[in-house]
């Protein structure tokens, strides 16, 4: 196992020098001058302007060397300053990641408690009208889009009710039952997301595990349906979920770029789109390395998760 | 002085209500503060164009000091108001920096003859003895916020040279000062003189503008680089905390130079809080729920809006912004058809249908949507504006009507009597958000354009990738174009920009028009010292681009802004517009009631 995750970690870095070579080619295609947006959208800059302002930013060099230059600093720590405000991107980072971060997980939270048991109980009362509630309302989950919920959400209760949502963020350690009334409805919007695929896959998975001898032999044993269920399906049943909670880190991410604009959080998805509007290389350059490199170690941690939780598999 | 058949007048009286006439009534005492504001209230010394100002309270509105006031701003792209072209940045200056002049500002209702019109902020005195001399005196009592690094020192005519210098080095809008020839403090530390290459009626209104010279402190720039980390100025607000994607908290000024006559230092309000709030259904849903004072809204959720909350103050802002329909630049460049014949622009015009487009904007609550433009806005007002539909327009004032048989007539005469193809490029994003009608009209032309035989293909383009640094900066596009043009606060900018030869002061000229008669007289008003005769001058000119059609002028369509009824009437500076200088025309002279000081 040793061996197998050290051979994994040495992969990351290809992996990660390929995304990086994606993304710093990726924002430069895309159309648009980020002198002029800099400079504001309606300056009229002459071309020695421009010129001047490439340089300072420096924007007038070869694309290899920028690159070369961003990776050397990148990898002594410093991830670069906003072209537009100025400010460190390590410093956006270190206040907004905590909030993407949280607003993910309880995304995550919300998600399984949902779908694992709705999941669990679909399949052992497989074809019955829960089974059938349950499956339809993961299809919805999946089809209903998160901005849309989002808007919705904000829109209808304020119409019938006059309410609206929390007006400012306020951090965990400033305000807890504040930061949580804040962050439980675009956590519970997300999670409904994320429910829809984990609560199918529980299901899947529980129905196969169900069919198997061994739990077979549990019925005949006269043990009651909640030994069998809790004690010799579940925990088999649970392992290829694991991975699949895992791979909606991506999707988590997505839907925070979104939710976060619509609620108003301050997370790293706004401080994405924000950036990604203002042509700021730098941000969206070091917030796609941070969010690469999540998800590739994300994905090493629950194939390292998976081996442990099923002594069958190995890794050589 | 207003005209009696004006717009705004017949407005006014269509639709005042009870509050409105309580208001008004209430507003007479202080409609007589405000005009003293400009003329000092004194005796006028010979060669003295304007004195500190006066509030604009009265007996009958007396403020209650104190409070925080709730309110929303977006994100900044940046702080410093040297570098950008950014509205919202000179929005943020206003709270924080001071200019020499501000424009004039009431609540209620600005009369007209006073829209942007420029009186003293930090400067207590104006004096213009000759043409191409403005000596400014700097009120004594202006100092620098009472922190690092300016600890409330004096503001003094040093530190205006060492502005305007660093203006010139950075703005990319330093274009506008290009008439300064020099800027010198002295012989005392709170007198500045400006002497100009040539003489400019409109220095005061163009010193004024919020897009060109804020006051800043030197020790600022020469501790941090720039005005990024930090913002420090003379303003009526300090900055309290900026937590980007979350709040702004600007603090009262405690030494705030500007009294009211009660004693009271403005401004009134303690704490002015703004929360960022990205998205536009969740901005008006916290104005509903009352946890936000005042909001913009677009014309068509206006309605559903006072459904919820039937005691909002209703603030209706025709702003300084142009819409047109602009052309290829070969058109001009190469002489190329079918732009290239005036006949064929003329026809475009006269297939817009105006009061239709206006008709289909306009909020569900009024029965005006707005007026015609003109390259110089409505915004501006009647002394600046030449309205299309007035007997002012003259000749001309025909290829803005609607007439759908002369224009297929004139294009008839161009030789296009079977019409042609061509694509219309317009911004599908940033402007959509911020300027309802924009999208609407842009989708609109299309269909106008078939009756007259011109079949149009939509193009939209993204604003950041496409439209502002090609179409819109350079004018690289086919066909035509539909664009915004704004922020300027006099009608000789929006020429001189428009028209003068692109890279030569013609910095909005993107269909690289050269009317060689139309430069000339341009230039030849530029120097003018007389205002009466560059007004006269001015309104000739809009008569002779109306005439040519090198770019034809859309609508200008009304914009809202609704307020709980919390404490001060709504003010409106420069005119109806509600511009950019927030912080000393409005805020300052706001207050809350009692009851709704504590969010």
């Amino acid at each position: 196992m040793g061996k197998y995750i050290l051979r994994r970690l040495l992969l990351v870095v290809p992996t990660i020098i390929g995304v990086t070579i994606l993304v710093f080619l990726l924002i430069r295609l895309m159309p648009g001058d980020v002198v002029q947006q800099i400079s504001g959208e309606t300056a009229f800059l002459t071309e020695e302007q421009r010129q001047e302002l490439r340089e300072e930013l420096g924007l007038d060099r070869p694309m290899l060397q920028q690159y070369f230059v961003w990776m050397s600093k990148t990898l002594r720590g410093d991830l670069g300053t906003s072209l537009q405000t100025k400010v460190a991107v390590r410093t956006e980072l270190k206040n907004r990641f905590p909030v993407t971060a949280e607003l993910g997980l309880l995304a995550l939270l919300l998600s399984l408690c949902v779908s694992l048991p709705i999941g669990v109980l679909a399949a052992i009362r497989q074809d019955t009208a829960l089974d059938y509630v349950a499956r339809s309302g993961a299809i919805a989950f999946l089809s209903i889009p998160s901005f849309w919920m989002g808007t919705l959400v904000i829109v209808l209760p304020n119409k019938w009710w006059g309410w609206a949502p929390p007006l400012m963020y306020k951090d965990l350690w400033v305000d807890p039952l504040e930061n949580l009334y804040t962050l439980i409805i675009p956590a519970a919007i997300m999670g409904m997301a994320l429910s829809g695929t984990v609560m199918r896959m529980t299901r899947a998975q529980m129905l196969e595990v169900l069919r198997q001898d061994y739990v077979r032999t549990a019925w005949s044993k006269g043990l009651r349906e909640r030994t069998v269920v809790t004690r010799h399906a579940i925990k088999n049943a649970f392992i290829p979920v694991v991975t699949i909670v895992g791979l909606q880190i991506p999707v988590v991410v997505a839907g925070a770029v979104i939710l976060e604009s619509i609620f108003g959080i301050p997370g790293i998805g706004r401080y994405l789109l924000f950036s990604i509007n203002a042509l700021d290389y730098p941000v969206v350059q070091a917030l796609n390395l941070i969010i690469a490199l999540v998800i590739v170690l994300t994905n090493l941690a629950v194939d390292v998760t998976y081996a442990y939780l099923d002594p069958r598999i190995r890794y050589g | 002085m207003a005209d009696s058949n004006g717009y705004w007048h017949r407005f006014h009286t269509r639709r005042i209500s009870r509050r409105r006439a309580l208001q008004a009534a209430a507003l007479g005492g202080a409609g007589l503060a405000t005009a003293a504001i400009a003329c000092g209230g004194g005796e006028e010394e010979e060669g003295v164009v304007g004195e500190a100002t006066a509030s604009p309270v009265s007996d009958e509105l007396k403020p209650t000091p104190g409070g925080t006031y709730v309110g929303t701003m977006a994100d900044l792209y940046n702080m410093d108001p040297h570098r950008p072209i950014a509205f919202l940045t000179h929005v943020f200056a206003s709270w924080i920096y001071s200019r020499l002049m501000r424009y004039a500002s009431t609540y209620g209702e600005l009369p007209e003859e006073r829209w942007y019109e420029a009186v003293p902020e930090l400067a207590q005195k104006v004096e213009n003895p000759d043409p191409q001399t403005y000596i400014f005196t700097l009120n004594p009592e202006a100092k620098w916020h009472n922190v690092d690094p300016t600890f409330g020192r004096q503001v003094t005519a040093e530190d205006v040279v060492f502005s305007y210098n660093r203006y010139q080095e950075l703005s990319p809008q330093a274009v506008d000062m290009a008439m300064v020839d020099s800027v010198t403090a002295g012989p005392d530390d709170l007198t500045v003189t400006f002497k100009l290459k040539h003489p400019f009626a409109l220095f005061l209104t163009r010193i004024a503008s919020y897009q060109d010279l804020w006051i800043l402190p030197p020790e600022l720039i020469e501790a941090d680089g720039d005005a990024e980390k930090r913002a420090v100025g003379s303003g009526p607000f300090m900055l309290g905390h900026y937590n980007r994607s979350v709040d702004f908290e600007f603090l009262k000024n405690p030494d705030y130079f500007e009294h009211d006559q009660y004693g009271n230092r403005v401004p009134y309000i303690d704490v002015l809080r703004l929360i960022v709030i990205p998205d536009p259904n969740a901005v008006i849903s916290q104005f509903i729920a009352k946890k936000i004072y005042g909001i913009t809204c677009q014309p068509r959720l206006v309605s559903e809006v006072l459904d919820s909350v039937p005691d909002a103050r209703i603030n209706r802002m025709l702003r300084n912004l142009t819409s047109f329909i602009y052309f290829q630049d070969s058109s001009f460049v190469k002489d190329e058809g079918p732009f290239n014949d005036v006949r064929v622009r003329r026809a475009v015009s006269m297939a817009v249908d105006r009061d239709g487009l206006l008709a289909l904007v306009r909020a569900p609550i009024d029965d005006e949507g707005g007026e015609w433009c003109n390259i110089v806005p409505a915004g501006l007002g009647k002394q600046w504006w030449l309205d299309p539909k007035s007997p002012e327009m003259g000749e001309p004032a025909k290829w803005y009507k609607y007439d759908v048989a002369e224009a297929k007539k004139l294009m008839e005469a161009a030789g296009y009597a079977d019409g042609f193809d061509t694509r219309l490029h317009f911004s599908s994003t940033i402007y959509t958000n911020i300027i309802p009608y924009y999208p609407v009209v842009a989708e609109a032309l299309p269909n106008l354009m078939r009756e007259i035989g011109i079949n149009v293909t939509l193009v939209p383009e993204d604003y950041i990738g496409q439209y502002m640094p090609e179409t819109y900066s350079k004018g690289k596009f086919d066909g035509m174009a539909w664009g915004l043009l704004s922020n300027f606060t006099d009608a000789l900018a929006y020429l001189s920009n428009s028209f003068l030869p692109f890279g030569e002061g013609g910095g909005r000229n993107m269909s690289k028009v050269r009317d060689d008669q139309l430069i000339a007289d341009i230039e030849e008003a530029t120097p003018e010292p007389d205002v009466e005769v560059l007004r006269t001058k001015l309104l000739d000119i809009q008569r002779y681009i109306s005439d040519q059609m090198y770019y034809v002028p859309g609508i200008n369509a009304i914009d809202y802004a609704l307020g709980h009824p919390y404490g001060s009437p709504t003010m409106n500076s420069t005119g109806p517009s509600g511009g950019y200088g927030l912080g000393t025309e409005t805020s300052m002279w706001g207050w809350l009631d009692p009851e709704h000081q504590n969010p």
